[in-house]
């Protein structure tokens, strides 16, 4: 530990007022994000429930429920805690009351704009990075006041040593800015659109990069070191084991970092990004559960208070939801598992799990503990709390379990072949009605939890009626660190970080294997690090500042060293994919294999991402024969260069689009326009057993074509390839072919009043477009797994 | 200058040679948290959060942070 020498004795005042703001926010935006998911939920059962209106229609309010519950319900609820139990950490009130309140309320400014832009097809497309720039640009200001004020609390802080739970907190802050930043870099292409500066696998790589992190350090990193602290409060004993908790920390900091692509597996991205994820999720199973079992080992000897303390409760089975989860991501990112589960209801169970058990149960433990306190007054209702945790219970369990059920169920229906090699259900409303029950089921467990949350919020109002909002006080003893200690700047370059860029560089030489010299050298240098490594260890018992020691009571060169690890850690494996060339292939015809989308399809793909079609419907089709028998060959790399963004998507309520329009090898659309229109505008009237939303409106919504040359020119400075003359005559070319699309139609005995700039047209021409690209295919590569 | 570099090397070296690398940084943090580190350092961080119970609590209206200051 740092030596310090006592200078006084002070009295201080917490700030509380912002932690009573933000559970407050937390728990009524909270409501309102589960409200919009039992919708979303009912609407895959009934599609009536869409209404034929945009801003309720799935597409739409499903990124609405998914921000809401992350960055509302969870974002506030972690707020909350950090800034209340980092002011009793640190013993120091919170360094600025004006960036915290810049920061609690630009935060409720962000959700209420993704409250209002997502329900219009104000987004960008990209899970949980749905907020258009606008709005990313308020949450890095709001994100920054958090950062500076957290940080400068530190700086002023009358604690020498800092607790496990504030590491998280930092991990948390850097790790996030970093994640959400590079994810959201894009060009403003209107008020209310941009384009992301990424395409294709890029895109991809980035966004779960970003995607599988901000579950990582938003979902998960925060909430434990709320556990770390709320935890041992409530059971009245320290946490189990100090030294597994640092070990935990830094395992999530150098593996989670890594586990991205286990979102992208039997994608077109490269195999080693593929296995790579895969590997780094396996090795988290071992520090996740090793913070289960340390969350749970804290109640040795307090079992017998958990019967009776429902705070005890929510926490414990929150903790054990984090195993759960913890346990069934690894398992998921396993290839052979993630080829049945992914792009089923599987993984919304597992999301459900973690979301509903892990941080919705910790922050129900936290509001119960938190709430008498913050206005001097006991809890108005145990049982009622009680009952809480027991509907919501159930309502996860049942939640989950049928999500598995289905989730397995669509799994081995897309898969299931005839011994002639067709598809047994090649129908996809056979597979939707195979599910049907599992989606009611579903639907009844998710309005238990909704339940839950509706008694805690009357519970938590009786409780605050009946007492006074009251801020806590402690005395603290203001120190000031002794001389003599090591400089930060030789903390973070101390002999640790030296000997891992070393090692790192040796090994780097050895893995050139094209150089027999440098390979040996790699080796000889290694040797002398491990030799050295040795040494120090030996020596550093005896010295009186231990680096790490001494480290962890500095929160500079802490934070740099976290920084360190988490940037590199991502740098490098992004680096090689945005670094290389966005080569796409030259075909025959002497043309680009994939030739950029014309102004019309471009529009077209805009009103697909502004509705949100990535949301059921992917366009990825992976290399099982399976797939091709109902989708045709496997995607290539190529085929999304100029996508900005990438729409592999994640989900198949409906069918993979990839090749909509070059169905198996005949190279025809595999539904002509009319379908495609009455689809659109009347999905039972083409497929009588449909759950998709109707789209009506596209048909008398129109496209600004004052934005098109502007949309190409943006495309342009990001590296597609359009020539000026294109984006010069781009509104031409664009009445040409709608006129085509019409003219189709007519022939097709379908409406003659269709607008050609009618947003309809648009999506249409883009629809059938997709997979129509001279790239020579994996077709033959199909017949395997 | 980063274009060359992953030219001319597989595009697994360098993440690879780096996770072993993040791999062994880890490991030698485990060495040093079961080895040498002194149990009674733990022991009394680990108080921390029990450590801080508010020793009153005001109302709201009254001074904030005055006595800090």
């Amino acid at each position: 530990m740092t030596d310090t020498v006592a200078l006084e004795k002070r009295r201080i005042t917490y700030d509380d007022g912002t932690v009573r703001a933000f559970v407050f926010a937390s728990v009524a935006w909270g409501l309102i994000g589960l409200l919009v998911g039992l919708l979303a939920a009912l609407q895959l059962s009934f599609w009536q429930l869409n209404f034929d209106t945009p801003w309720l229609t799935f597409s739409r309010i499903r990124p609405l429920h998914t921000n809401a519950v992350i960055f509302a319900l969870v974002g506030n609820m972690m707020f909350a805690g950090v800034y209340h139990s980092s002011q009793r950490l640190l013993k120091s009130r919170m360094a600025s009351d004006l960036l915290s309140k810049i920061h609690l309320w630009s935060w409720q400014l962000v959700i209420l704009g993704a409250a209002i832009t997502l329900p219009l097809g104000i987004t960008q497309s990209k899970e949980y990075a749905e907020l258009e720039w606008f709005l990313d640009l308020l949450v890095v200001v709001s994100w920054v006041a958090f950062a500076v004020n957290f940080f400068w609390t530190l700086k002023i802080r009358n604690e020498r040593n800092l607790y496990v739970a504030i590491w998280f907190y930092i991990a948390t802050i850097l790790t996030i800015a970093v994640l959400y930043i590079v994810n959201n870099l894009a060009l403003p292409v209107t008020g209310t659109k941009s384009y992301g500066i990424f395409a294709g696998a890029q895109d991809a790589l980035t966004q779960w990069w970003y995607g599988h992190n901000a579950v990582a350090f938003f979902l998960t990193t925060p909430i434990l070191g709320i556990m770390y602290y709320y935890l041992p409060k409530a059971a009245d004993r320290p946490v189990y084991s100090y030294r597994l908790s640092i070990i935990h920390f830094w395992a999530l900091v150098f593996i989670y970092i890594w586990a991205g692509p286990h979102h992208l597996l039997y994608t077109a991205l490269p195999d080693w990004a593929q296995s790579l994820g895969m590997l780094f999720s396996l090795m988290l199973w071992a520090p996740s559960w090793g913070g289960m079992l340390n969350g749970l080992l804290t109640l040795r000897g307090a079992w017998h208070k958990v019967r009776t303390d429902p705070v005890l409760k929510f926490f414990v089975a929150g903790v054990t939801f984090y195993g759960m989860s913890t346990f069934e991501g690894p398992l998921l990112s396993i290839k052979s598992v993630s080829a049945l589960g992914h792009y089923t209801d599987w993984i919304i169970g597992h999301v459900h799990g973690g979301a509903l058990g892990w941080n919705g149960f910790m922050a129900a433990g936290m509001f119960y503990w938190l709430v008498p306190r913050l206005f001097g007054t006991k809890l108005h209702s145990t049982g009622a709390a009680d009952f809480h945790f027991w509907i919501g219970t159930f309502g996860i369990l049942m939640y989950v379990v049928a999500m598995w059920v289905g989730g397995v169920t669509q799994g081995l229906m897309w898969r299931e072949l005839n011994p002639d090699g067709s598809l047994v259900y090649p129908q996809w409303v056979e597979i939707i009605a195979q599910v049907k029950l599992m989606y009611m089921a579903r639907t009844i467990g998710g309005g238990m939890y909704v339940l839950g949350w509706v008694l805690m919020i009357w519970n938590l109002w009786k409780t605050v009626a009946s007492g006074k909002a009251v801020d806590g006080e402690a005395e603290v003893t203001v120190y000031k660190p002794a001389a003599g200690g090591p400089s930060t700047a030789r903390l973070v370059f101390g002999a640790p970080t030296i000997m891992t860029v070393l090692g790192l560089g040796a090994c780097y030489m050895m893995a050139d294997s094209g150089n027999v010299v440098l390979a040996i050298v790699g080796v000889v240098v290694l040797l002398v690090i491990v030799a050295a490594s040795g040494f120090m260890l030996a020596a550093a018992a005896k010295n009186r500042f231990q680096w790490h020691d001494v480290t962890e009571s500095r929160p500079l060169a802490f934070t740099l060293l976290v920084v360190l690890a988490v940037v590199a850690g991502g740098v490098v494996e992004l680096l090689p994919g945005i670094v290389m060339n966005r080569e796409v292939p030259v075909a025959a015809s002497g043309k680009l294999a994939v030739m950029p989308y014309t102004p019309l399809q471009l529009e077209g793909r805009d009103v697909y991402v502004s509705e949100g079609c990535y949301v059921c419907h992917s366009q990825m089709i992976r290399p099982f024969y399976e797939e091709y028998a109902r989708y045709g060959a496997p995607s290539d790399i190529h085929e999304s260069a100029w996508d900005h963004p990438f729409q592999w998507g994640s989900k198949r309520t409906g069918p993979d689009l990839a090749r909509i329009g070059s169905y198996l090898e005949t190279g025809q659309p595999k539904y002509n326009e009319l379908w495609h229109y009455k689809h659109m505008t009347d999905p039972r009237s083409v497929s009588a057993d449909s759950n998709m939303p109707g789209y009506p409106w596209l048909e008398t919504t129109k496209v600004d074509l004052d934005d098109t040359p502007g949309k190409l020119q943006a495309m342009q400075a990001l590296g597609v390839p359009y020539t000026d003359e294109q984006i010069g005559s781009a509104l031409d070319d664009y009445r040409k072919e709608a006129d085509g699309v019409l003219a189709k139609l007519r022939e097709q005995a379908g409406p003659d009043d269709l607008a050609w700039d009618s947003e309809l047209v648009a999506l249409i021409a883009y629809l059938q477009r997709l997979g129509n690209n001279e790239l020579v295919t994996r077709t033959a590569a199909a017949g395997g797994k | 200058m980063f274009k060359s570099l992953f030219e001319g090397n597989a595009l697994l070296d360098l993440p690879v040679v780096t996770l072993l690398g993040f791999f062994a940084a880890f490991c030698g943090i485990v060495a040093w948290a079961f080895l040498r580190r002194r149990a009674a350092d733990f022991d009394s961080v680990s108080q921390l959060p029990l450590a801080d119970d508010d020793v009153a609590i005001l109302p709201r209206s009254t001074e904030r942070r005055a006595s800090q200051d």
